[in-house]
């Protein structure tokens, strides 16, 4: 190689370092923001009902449609005159509480049944497959109707829907992963040397399954509290009077051009929640896996 | 069970593996059953190095695979007796007893035969532990092969996981895995194989001493006469599943008795081969 040629090389591998560098500054602000947002709403979650400043649920129809910023109604007041902030504060509890029921539901049972595919017989395999291929055909929306309609419309009816309808996906997941570590050497290693099936399982499958769920479930965090607030919005979740962020939105539909703020507060809780949510688990994906780590 | 089959130790000389018309169906990708090993005899005795030699797909690692039974799907005929107990048709429960604690095995790729996620010496305990050694002690014993194949010290505060460790050690701690539960057999599944040359000298040599120490019988399976001279007394030549040759490494290298060894032969870069017009001292290759 000529003189020229290196320092040519030295440049060209000298500015992306500098652009990279950049980059990851960015990305560590966005990845921190998005931590603290998640853990705020969890604690929000946990101790929203003490942060409130009134009753979220005391009806004053003389201060209805109070704007933001009026005094003891920081965030203004709804049709009936409840404290929106108070709302928001412990409407936060049913949106996430339910979201991390249908979440570690679904982890669960899917993790089970993708292992038992992944590790069983054939024959288990299959008729596991199958199975989640069913419940996978059930749109979970649709399916919230249908149960909607025969439990009657409240948010355990949308929580059972989705756990229903969700864990398929964590099997599919966890099998496909499974069934790849089940090809790497390190399993046969340890068969070959006398490591009974359920403790390969446990010690040696278990683990690598780990990574991808934590991520799977960050990033469906967002997906859920999506769909949960979208169920309640069109009346077949959480019901009405109650504070839900979905169902604030639903009951203050028919005064956004009056009063937005009705609409708009428990709207951003939603987006910032669900945003936060996806960039986390989007971080935790590129943290966690190797092969994306240096390529930010 | 009858408490445990540990059988007499045997004196050198005493056959340890024997397999007989050894044969091996796997399905091919139309599912249907192909015969990759047609009636294998091979005897290794106590202490004995065997290397299992020829070309890829000769079969030779599906023989070993086989002494085993690492593979489900495939349908094994003839018999395997270690010790003098027929293996096939065993129980799982009491294969599974055997596995590691009478036969080891180390595998060709040390960069995925490691659990990555398990430390190191936990790795090695592991297998003593299946095996109904106490933690501690496992533990303790885990340290000791570790140590003593050089890799402790190579591990930051004496622990550490094996992506800190290089090539070379990682299939240190596959020997370690291999040989800690104390076999009287080692399956080496082309152990040197991904590794490069100075390293597999390294590796090469410690398995070596370590099984000469510890009395070990050892089944080299490889591609590579190259390392077969140095390492084994007696090397059987496999080729499309059937053996081709049985002889000593040095009858074996002077006078083979088939053409198709003499070709594999003469495929070996040697050291010491003296061309017509060269000398031995031009190879260029430091001793």
């Amino acid at each position: 190689m000529t003189a020229a040629a290196t320092t040519a090389g030295d440049v060209s591998v000298a500015a992306p370092v500098r652009a990279k560098r950049g980059r990851r500054w960015t990305a560590r602000v966005v990845e921190i923001s998005a931590l603290v947002v998640v853990l705020g709403v969890l604690v929000v979650t946990l101790v929203g009902p003490w942060l409130a400043p009134g009753d979220p649920d005391r009806v004053d129809v003389a201060n209805a449609f109070l704007s933001p910023g009026t005094a003891g109604h920081l965030l203004g007041t709804d049709a009936e005159g409840r404290d929106v902030l108070s709302r928001v504060l412990t409407g936060g509890r049913e949106t996430v509480l339910s979201t991390l029921l249908v979440i570690t539901f679904a982890a669960l049972v899917g993790t089970a049944v993708g292992l038992a595919a992944a590790a069983g017989p054939r024959w288990l395999d299959e008729l596991l497959m199958r199975i989640c291929d069913v419940f996978l055909s059930v749109p979970s929306l649709v399916l919230a109707l249908g149960v909607a309609a025969v439990l009657g419309p409240s948010l355990s009816s949308a929580v059972i829907a989705l756990a229903v309808t969700w864990w398929p996906g964590y099997a599919r997941l966890v099998r496909s992963v499974v069934r790849d570590t089940l090809q790497l050497e390190y399993v046969a290693a340890a068969r070959v040397l006398g490591v009974s099936r359920t403790r390969l399982v446990r010690r040696h499958l278990l683990p690598s399954v780990g990574d991808t769920l934590l991520v799977q479930t960050t990033v469906d965090v967002a997906a859920i509290i999506l769909v949960i607030s979208g169920l309640s919005f069109i009346g077949v979740g959480a019901q009405v009077p109650s504070a839900e962020w979905g169902a604030m939105v639903a009951d203050g539909r028919s005064y956004v051009v009056t009063a937005w703020w009705i609409v708009v507060v428990p709207g951003l809780a939603i987006a910032i929640t669900a945003i936060a949510a996806q960039l986390l688990g989007d971080s935790l994906r590129v943290r966690l896996d190797p092969t994306l780590r240096n390529r930010r | 069970m009858t408490g445990t089959v540990q059988a007499p130790a045997g004196r050198a000389g005493d056959p340890l593996l024997e397999l007989r018309g050894l044969t091996v169906d796997l399905p091919g990708p139309d599912e249907e059953l192909r015969r990759v090993v047609h009636g294998l005899d091979l005897t290794v005795a106590v202490g004995e190095r065997v290397a299992l030699v020829g070309e890829s797909g000769s079969g030779k690692s599906v023989s070993a695979a086989a002494v085993l039974q690492l593979m489900p799907e495939a349908e094994l005929g003839g018999s395997v007796r270690l010790n003098g107990r027929e293996l096939l048709g065993m129980p799982g429960k009491q294969l599974r007893r055997l596995r590691g604690a009478e036969v080891g095995m180390i595998f060709q790729d040390p960069l995925t035969a490691l659990d990555p996620v398990i430390r190191v010496v936990d790795q090695v305990a592991e297998v003593l532990i299946v095996h109904g050694t106490r933690k501690k002690a496992a533990m303790e014993e885990a340290r000791a092969v570790l140590d003593r194949l050089g890799v402790l010290a190579r591990l930051p505060r004496g622990d550490g996981y094996p992506h800190e460790l290089s090539g070379g050690m990682r299939q240190r701690v596959g020997i370690a895995m291999a040989v800690v539960a104390g076999p009287k057999l080692l399956l080496a599944d082309e152990p040197t194989t991904a590794l490069d040359v100075r390293v597999q000298e390294q590796v090469l040599t410690l398995l070596d001493d370590l099984t000469r120490e510890r009395g070990t019988a050892v089944l080299l399976i490889t591609h590579d006469l190259g390392i077969v001279a140095g390492f084994s007394e007696r090397v059987a030549v496999m080729r499309e599943g059937a053996l081709v040759e049985t002889a000593d490494v040095d009858t074996l290298f002077a006078a083979p008795s088939s053409d198709y060894t003499a070709q594999l032969l003469a495929t070996v870069p040697r050291i010491d081969a003296v061309l017509p017009d060269q000398t031995s001292d031009q190879t260029g290759v430091p001793q």
